[in-house]
């Protein structure tokens, strides 16, 4: 590579110490090494479940759960210790997930794990193998006023889509964070988006990158193909001389060897040299991309190359021909394999999903027929939690499994290095808003303890429900809402408190009303505020998963 | 605290002792026009230093920068290599991200991100690929030089040409030296040369970095940071030849040159089309329109009513052209003053769809008087009441968010979001509720955080427009629709007769009797403080700023002046250039 005699060597010289932070010392590293830095990042994916409406049942949670669901024979830990709700400390329980395993049988009778143990029907025994890297969760509540589909609560942008002026899901927060993206160059990667939870505010880097696998392969590798080139190759030489002229050229002006900036001012002169920086790390990411990420080829396409559903009305879908189903896990099979490909060599951090099998097991309304009768029909409920354990298997369990299966070294595999989520857009029923079902894997580098069941419901909590003669409240408690569990989630990613909060409110999301007290489903009126005790905890970190 | 702020302060404290009734005492400062006398905050003092806010270094905003690269390649493209350039460069600017801000206008927000600085850098590599590439458009940008165009004196004859365009003032030997030392360094020589100067910090920022500095860090500009300032107000884009060659004479100094300069600026055919364009965006937020909800079926059913409706990218144009046209004609043509601007019942539907919102003819593109199009009597007075600012995206009228603009953008009035914005306990919807019913019902029950700003304030002003359809069609009944969800949504349940408000007071704007937004609107068109506020905006829109005014309320006094006194809106916009605080910049 040919480099111009004044090297950026002598830029930083010239820049004196005063703004030499790690992530410029490492644009310094040879290319191999800066090129592996970017390879570790931490990611997060947010997988959503269309509807949720599992029930309280074995389907979801394991059978030890629903066997002992308000009994205290688990080990139980405070969360928080006086003034709760209705002043009653909130207690939780909690115990090891692989604990939780059975061989109950379900109501397939065991049969599609071929009666191995299992933490219950639709998370099968295909996720045995990494029981250990997960955190499963009953007791965490969205809540707003209304609480219909699409209204990006699984995100926590509790108030839903429509309104711009709301909280981003929490995918766009990261995606907009230096504090997520530890190399400021990896802000500008695109994110994969394929899901219509997430939040409608779409910025330069965050188109919907949903369609197809030949559309996903495009969003995340098209860029890097041909690097080898080397006509791409002299491109990024060229680029490379460019780029130092222009850090050069700030290097002039910043030192004030222009005749028009030779009054700089200090702030002046401190917005140039981030604006330097900025270039420093555009030159880095460039010539990093060139060096990586070229590897992953265009995957061989199914015939049934579209991943894309619309989000809930999934018999718009034509499922096609005899061999349609299969085709089209094949390409989540290949999404699931891209989206490791890129975790892995940086070409992405983020990846927001949603898909539904729904249309291959009813032919008719699913959304009406199917999701909505839950409470009412045994059948429709069994159909529905096929669809979800078609989604735990094909969205959630290929991305453990892939993601575990990359070694970044020091005996960490790449999902250590992130979080997987797999939430429900609903709770227990479909549009209530509390119990929401929750299974996370990764530990986000270890700043959450994995391998853990806990209850987040507060089971002495009985006063303040308004009607337990529904059936669809017997089983519930208040337990933490979705604000809490996305503030230790961005905590996780380096942000502290002032990094998301709003007016000083703890907790990342819209001030949430609390659904405990709501009783009903669809009756906005009959929500009340959290406590001021339960709001203040909102930054806390959980008790039991997050070690910090 | 500065004056600014103190009287804001004051005002709501009395806001939130009197329940958001603001300006109940008056015992402010007052500046005498023919409108009348202003409760509003313009206290120029006559020892007033006349001195900017503090702001940081300034990048070039989208707009500026577009404007920018076409203006200084235009001399060198043929009229279709323009609209190739232009296609070209569009979607990497469209990839910038956009600075915005809550409230206020967005380009007081300077942000500048790694993701600003990677597209730009990629725009500079494709602008210079776009010009070297072609060897007929190079030899123009060359000129004499096209020939020979690999000699020294050739290179140097380029960058001091290309230079002072590009970085809107004279390269001086050291700048000299080094550009020459980029292009011969490595590869294509102007390729690097053109990329380098765009990716220049005196191209990105407004350079103004100013002459001397007095002891409380302000600076007067110089010569060629005037010209610069002064551009980029009014042309929204560099500095032409003429204004470039001002500045070198130095004629641009005196006042009179100044003036001379401002008087030829404001009759340049893209001051007029780009000034216009974005205050308007700034003033009223018109690229903020979200797109509508259409998964809802009274949405669908609204949007069926317009003849064969466009995509909604392609509507949100077209309303938005109709606001162009208006403030085109009416502060170029006619040259409104900010009565005229606000009352007239002028519509300019270029469309169908326009026309059958207005319930009017299409308008042909022509200023002949005959021409022009009116609006039904009574339906139509000035800004508030274009299709642009009533159309909701949404299946009601959403007269909360209609009532916050007026306050905020015609009012100048801030407010702060409600501590808890749930639904209070009890109450109760019912189908057949209108949507004033609604936001009366959920906002203005007794003893809540929201009665206070929405029953005195923002609800009344939302409900004077209670007239216009969530489309902004003119209507004289409320339709309710079956509730979605149900097997008739998207059909009618039930119409009722609007009732617009007919009273209001928000001191010291109005306070009475009104009919409507007509009403509203001509009660705003003769407050002066209505005035100030517009006063204010131009003046902050001329900044980059949203805080102007606290630093400099001889300025805003000053414009409200020249607009108030029977002026035009073009005569405030000459004032703002004469003001001494506008070829000022006092540093952070």
């Amino acid at each position: 590579m040919k480099y111009y005699p004044q090297s950026r060597r002598h830029f930083l010289q010239g820049l004196g110490g005063s703004l030499m932070t790690l992530p410029l010392l490492t644009s310094l590293l040879p290319r191999q090494a800066a090129a592996q830095a970017v390879k570790t990042q931490k990611f997060f994916v947010l997988i959503t479940v269309d509807h949720g409406g599992t029930g309280f049942s074995k389907d979801w949670y394991p059978a030890p759960f629903i066997d002992n669901l308000n009994s205290n024979q688990f080990t139980k830990a405070t969360l928080i210790p006086s003034g709760g709700q209705n002043g009653i400390p909130h207690i939780i329980r909690h115990g090891r997930l692989a604990s939780f395993l059975s061989t109950d049988p379900g109501h397939d009778g065991g049969n599609v794990d071929n009666n191995q143990q299992r933490l219950s029907f639709i998370l099968g025994s295909f996720l045995n193998p990494y029981v250990n890297k997960l955190n499963m969760f009953a007791g965490l509540d969205g809540g707003m006023t209304y609480y219909g589909h699409t209204r990006s609560v699984p995100g926590g942008s509790i108030f839903g889509l429509q309104d711009p002026k709301t909280w981003p899901t929490v995918d766009h927060f990261l995606a907009h964070s230096p504090r997520f993206y530890l190399n400021p160059e990896s802000i500008a990667l695109p994110v994969f988006n394929q899901s219509p939870y997430s939040w409608t505010q779409t910025g330069a880097n965050y188109p919907s990158t949903g369609g197809s696998v030949s559309k996903a392969y495009e969003a995340l590798f098209s860029r890097y193909q041909g690097t080898r080139d080397p006509a791409v190759v002299a491109r990024q030489e060229e680029r490379t001389y460019l780029i130092d002229r222009v850090l050069e050229d700030f290097n002039r002006t910043i030192n004030g060897n222009t005749s028009s900036a030779r009054r700089i001012s200090e702030a002046d002169r401190q917005r140039l040299k981030q604006h330097a920086q900025y270039m420093f790390e555009v030159e880095r990411k460039f010539r990093n991309l060139v060096n990586s990420c070229s590897d992953v080829q265009r995957p061989p396409l199914p015939k049934y190359n579209g991943f894309w559903t619309p989000y809930y009305s999934d018999n718009r879908f034509n499922a096609g021909t005899t061999n349609a189903q299969e085709d089209y896990n094949k390409a989540w099979d290949a999404l699931t394999d891209l989206l490791a490909l890129a975790f892995s060599c940086g070409a992405t951090q983020l990846a927001n999903l949603a898909a539904s099998n729904g249309f291959f097991l009813h032919s008719g309304d699913y959304h009406q027929d199917i999701a909505h009768q839950c409470t009412n029909s045994r059948s429709a409920q069994l159909t529905h939690n096929r669809n979800i354990r078609w989604q735990a298997e094909h969205l959630f369990g290929a991305m453990v499994r892939k993601l575990d299966a990359i070694d970044v070294g020091n005996g960490q595999t790449l999902l250590d290095r992130g979080l997987v989520t797999f939430m429900h857009e609903a709770g227990t029923t479909t549009h209530n808003h509390y119990n929401l079902g929750c299974v996370t894997a990764g530990s986000v580098d270890g700043f959450f303890n994995t391998g853990n069941f806990v209850d987040f419901r507060n089971l002495e909590n009985l006063g303040l429900l308004k009607d337990y003669s529904n059936p669809e409240n017997k089983e519930f408690r208040p337990g933490v809402p979705l604000q809490r569990f996305y503030a230790n989630v961005l905590q996780a990613y380096g942000h502290t408190p002032a990094d998301y909060r709003r007016n000083n409110r703890p907790g990342y999301g819209a001030d949430q009303t609390a659904p405990s007290y709501a009783g009903t489903r669809h009756n906005p009126n009959r929500h009340v505020p959290y406590p001021t005790e339960m709001v203040n905890s909102f930054d806390q970190l959980l008790p039991v998963i997050a070690k910090g | 605290m500065k004056r600014f702020y103190y009287h804001i302060l004051l005002t709501i404290c009395v806001l939130l002792y009197q329940n958001c009734s603001p300006f109940e005492t008056n015992t402010s400062f007052s500046e005498n026009s023919s409108l009348g006398t202003t409760v509003f905050s313009l206290n120029c003092l006559p020892d007033d230093p006349r001195m900017p806010l503090a702001s940081e270094l300034k990048p070039l905003n989208s707009f500026e920068l577009e404007n920018t690269l076409i203006d200084l390649f235009e001399p060198y493209l043929s009229a279709s290599q323009i609209d190739q350039f232009r296609n070209r460069m569009r979607p990497l600017i469209n990839e910038i991200p956009k600075n915005e801000v809550d409230v206020g206008m967005d380009i007081a927000n300077h942000g500048v991100t790694l993701i600003h600085v990677e597209k730009h850098f990629l725009l500079a590599e494709v602008v210079a690929d776009f010009i070297t590439g072609n060897q007929s458009i190079l030899n123009n940008v060359l000129g004499a030089c096209a020939s020979t165009s690999g000699t020294e004196s050739c290179q140097k004859q380029f960058l001091s040409r290309f230079g002072l365009r590009a970085l809107r003032r004279p390269l001086d030997n050291d700048a000299l030296t080094f550009y020459q030392q980029v292009m011969s360094g490595h590869g294509n020589s102007y390729r690097n040369a053109i990329a380098s100067l765009l990716s220049s910090p005196l191209f990105y920022y407004h350079g103004e970095f100013g002459q001397h500095e007095t002891s409380q860090k302000m600076v007067e500009l110089d010569i060629f940071e005037r010209a610069s300032r002064l551009s980029y107000f009014l042309l929204q884009s560099m500095p032409d030849d003429e204004l470039l060659s001002a500045a070198a004479d130095g004629s641009l100094l005196t006042t009179e040159g100044l003036r001379q300069q401002v008087d030829r600026l404001l009759k340049h055919p893209k001051v007029r089309q780009r000034l216009t364009r974005f205050f308007a965006n700034q003033w009223l937020h018109m690229d903020k329109m979200v797109e509508p909800q259409t998964e809802v079926q009274k949405v669908q059913t609204l949007i069926s009513e317009l003849a064969d409706p466009p995509p909604f990218n392609t509507l949100r144009g077209e309303l938005q052209q109709e606001v162009y046209d208006f403030f085109d004609y009416l502060i170029w043509e006619q040259r409104a003053d900010y009565q005229q601007l606000m009352t007239s019942n002028l519509v300019f539907p270029r469309n169908q769809i326009l026309a059958k919102i207005y319930g009017t003819a299409e308008w042909n593109g022509s200023y002949e008087l005959s021409s022009l199009v009116r609006a039904p009597a009574n339906e139509r007075s000035g800004p508030l009441t274009r299709a642009q600012f009533l159309y909701t995206s949404s299946g009601n009228t959403r007269p909360i968010m209609r009532g916050v603009k007026v306050y905020r953008d015609f009012m100048c009035q801030d407010l702060n979001l409600p501590p808890d914005n749930s639904t209070p306990e009890g109450v109760e919807l019912k189908n057949e509720m209108t949507d004033r019913e609604v936001v009366i019902a959920t906002t203005e029950v007794p003893g809540t955080s929201c009665v206070g700003c929405h029953q005195k304030l923002i609800n009344p002003l939302g409900f004077a427009f209670d007239q216009f359809d969530a489309l902004g069609r003119f209507r004289t009944q409320e339709r309710i629709f079956h509730p979605e969800g149900t097997p008739q949504q998207g059909q009618v349940l039930i119409s009722k007769n609007v009732q617009p408000t007919d009273e209001i007071s928000i001191l010291p704007y109005i306070d009475g009797e009104i009919k409507g937004a007509i009403g509203l609107v001509h009660e705003l068109a003769k407050n002066p403080d209505a005035l100030a506020c517009f006063s204010s905006k131009l003046w902050n829109f001329s900044q980059k700023s949203n805080l102007e005014v606290e630093a400099n309320p001889c300025a805003v006094q000053n414009i409200f002046g020249a607009i108030g006194n029977q002026g035009s809106i073009i005569d405030g916009i000459r004032q703002i250039v004469l003001q001494p605080e506008f070829m000022r910049r006092t540093l952070k």
